[in-house]
């Protein structure tokens, strides 16, 4: 009788376990490449260095959402200390460029901007839209993905976790 | 020989009873009654066995907990440290302090079912207690309390129907006991729970009403009975002032409840299109709100089925009807804490203008109104438990900090319609007991046979009678009626009326009974 309940909740635990069954691929942060805006580089995602949060947006350089966001992250920039921010995209190099100078973001060191050239990060996450956050602790393991927008603190709250 | 009936003839009463003990009349308690007699304790085994496995596995068909947009804003009440919102803070406190021991959504949903359980075992061990029901129909009470899907479905949904129903059931099983055998303790509790009740939903201010009823019908003195009314609206107040002056604070307006405008206007607007109102004649500043009615009805002019699909909150809900428009056209927001302040300003205006033309339209008001609700009340719409999670499958950024899910992803194992068909059947249940046990009380009155109960149970039947209506005047006046909000009546509705099932016609008891005499002389 005692053994029953005892059971029973560890088929609980098992069952809530597999509520992320569908993303084990992402939990450790998957293979992708992003070509740097001026095509000098193609930054493979297993050479980003560890000991930092990571924070991966993907976006569109026309969607508002995307850019209300970006402006709140670098009017906020300081509580996101030493994480990294990868703005990413699958738009034109040229409207990456734009949106890049429209936001001065020369001039955070902590932000890098990219292109997924080939849709490698598209295939890994599947963003249904845009903007689309993965969120990764100093260990490259997955901390949380947010779908569309989301409040800075939200997003200085996760990588404080 | 009449004296001792009670909810069924004395002569069926198991033998076993423990309730009626001893030579010395005295019953065992309530506690030895539960632990000390082997059905009992059989109910209660297999009731703790069997709601552990019906919650295990009803979580692994439904993972994630439910939400509705009420969900979303008892959450952002505590993520935006909001003192006040939308729906009365008491059950965002509850969340916060659950959140406090773990942030996991399953302990939540698992509070929540305990909670309701250990309310309904309360309430059905007091009803075997004080009415010692037949085995049979002890039963079937007990399969509907204990093995239920509803308390399930509303255990699962972040909402506070489940812990308001598990209160509000306390707080009527007092009343069976002090009808009884009445304490001090028990009226401190009432009143305590009302006091609880009323920061969860606003529902509650009619419990002092019950409350009196009961004390009333108590056999406490009249100063006790007094102490416990005034006790339960003493307790209320705190928390009246305090939400009055907090949405003073935030929208500039001291009003109790924000969406008490948005309701009245709502009700009122059901009429719009079948009367003629006099522009120049209402309130000044309620003018252009009546330019928009007018347009919209010109224009969009609902049928009154489409009218109908949103239980009694058309005008609330759909964001071209009316009240949203004209708040958006006045006012902005894009955080929680925004959306109650725009809320709260236009709300003063909507209790003005639906205030206007219902005291001017009163028969047009019932008509379009009320008796819309009167039927929604017998039949009440499924709303919530007709579809998972609104047939979403993602949370709102809030949702998913609060209980730290790793996406905004949620999803049932069944499909998101299947809880409809469960409980397809439940607004028709509720309508048959409300008649079959209006039709038991005219039968008991009429046959004569309602002075044959014990003064308990006919005490307990008047409690039940005020408490089903004084909610349906509620239900019909002043709320939505979907059927979260009815639980509590559908459980009393249901254990009275099979208690009532038992009551044998009068001429068989007094045949059985005679034959018992003769055998005996």
């Amino acid at each position: 009788m005692i053994r029953l309940p005892k059971y029973l909740w560890l088929l609980l635990f098992v069952n809530c376990s597999s509520r992320y069954k569908n993303m084990s691929s992402l939990i450790v942060l998957p293979s992708f490449n992003i070509l740097s805006i001026d095509s000098s580089i193609c930054l493979r995602s297993e050479n980003i260095p560890s000991g930092y949060s990571l924070i991966f947006m993907y976006f569109s350089p026309s969607c508002e959402h995307c850019q209300k966001e970006i402006k709140e992250i670098v009017e906020n920039s300081q509580k996101f200390g030493t994480a990294k921010i990868y703005c990413i995209s699958n738009d034109p190099l040229e409207e990456i460029k734009h949106f890049y100078s429209q936001f001065h973001l020369s001039s955070n060191k902590n932000i890098v901007v990219g292109q997924d050239y080939n849709y490698t990060f598209y295939n890994h996450f599947l963003p249904p839209s845009v903007p689309f956050m993965a969120i990764y602790d100093n260990t490259k393991k997955l901390i949380k993905i947010y779908k569309g927008e989301v409040n800075v603190n939200s997003l200085v709250y996760s990588i404080q976790q | 020989m009449v004296s001792t009936l009670e909810f069924r003839s004395s002569e069926k009463r198991p033998q076993h009873s423990p309730v009626e003990t001893s030579a010395t009349g005295k019953k065992s308690s309530f506690i030895s009654f539960i632990f000390g007699e082997t059905l009992n304790r059989k109910y209660l085994l297999i009731a703790v066995i069997g709601t552990i496995v019906q919650f295990v596995v009803f979580k692994m068909l439904y993972p994630f907990p439910d939400f509705i947009s009420d969900s979303y804003s008892y959450i952002a009440t505590n993520i935006y440290h909001m003192d006040v919102n939308l729906w009365p803070i008491g059950y965002s406190k509850f969340l916060l302090w659950i959140h406090m021991i773990s942030h996991s959504d399953i302990f939540l949903v698992s509070v929540q079912y305990f909670l309701l359980e250990v309310s309904l075992a309360y309430f059905f061990f007091s009803i075997l207690y004080l009415y010692r029901p037949g085995k049979s129909i002890a039963i079937i009470i007990y399969l509907f309390l204990f093995f239920n899907p509803l308390f399930l479905y509303l255990s699962n949904a972040i909402l506070s129907d489940s812990l308001f129903a598990a209160l509000t059931t306390v707080f009527f099983t007092q009343f069976l006991w002090m009808l009884d055998r009445p304490t001090f303790i028990q009226v401190i509790i009432q009143g305590v729970i009302i006091g609880i009740c009323f920061t969860i939903r606003y529902t509650a201010i009619y419990y002092p009403l019950i409350s009196l009823a009961g004390l009333l019908l108590s056999k406490h003195c009249p100063s006790i009975k007094l102490a416990g009314f005034l006790l339960g609206v003493i307790l209320m107040i705190p928390f009246y002032i305090y939400t009055c002056q907090k949405t003073k604070e935030a929208t500039g307006t001291a009003e109790f409840s924000v969406f008490g405008g948005w309701q009245i206007a709502n009700n009122a607007l059901y009429m719009y299109n079948h009367i003629e109102v006099d522009s120049s004649k209402l309130p000044v500043e309620t003018r252009s709100l009546d330019r928009l009615s007018r347009q919209f009805f010109k224009q969009v002019n609902p049928s009154q089925q489409e009218l109908s699909q949103l239980p009694g909150t058309y005008f609330i809900k759909v964001p071209y009807a009316i009240l949203k428009p004209y708040m958006i056209a006045r006012y902005t927001y894009d955080n929680p804490r925004d959306q109650f302040a725009t809320w709260g300003k236009v709300s003063p205006i909507y209790n003005k203008y639906g205030t206007y033309l219902i005291t001017h339209h009163p028969i047009a008001f019932s008509r379009y109104y009320l008796w819309m609700n009167v039927k929604n009340y017998f039949l009440p719409h499924l709303e919530k438990f007709s579809v998972y999670n609104l047939k979403i499958q993602t949370v709102p950024t809030v949702v998913q900090d609060w209980f730290h899910y790793i996406t905004p992803d949620v999803f049932s194992k069944l499909p998101a319609k299947f809880q409809g068909k469960i409980f397809y059947i439940f607004p028709m249940v509720f309508m048959f007991l409300n008649i079959y046990f209006g039709w038991s009380l005219i039968w008991l009155i009429i046959s004569h046979r309602f002075n044959s109960l014990t003064l308990n149970k006919r005490l307990s039947l008047y409690l039940t009678i005020i408490f089903l209506v004084v909610n349906f005047a509620f239900s019909v006046f002043a709320t939505p009626v979907v059927l979260r909000y009815q639980v509590v009546p559908l459980i009393l509705l249901f254990t009275y009326s099979a208690l009532l099932f038992e009551l044998p016609d009068t001429k068989n008891v007094d045949n059985r009974i005679n034959n018992n005499l003769s055998v005996t002389i």
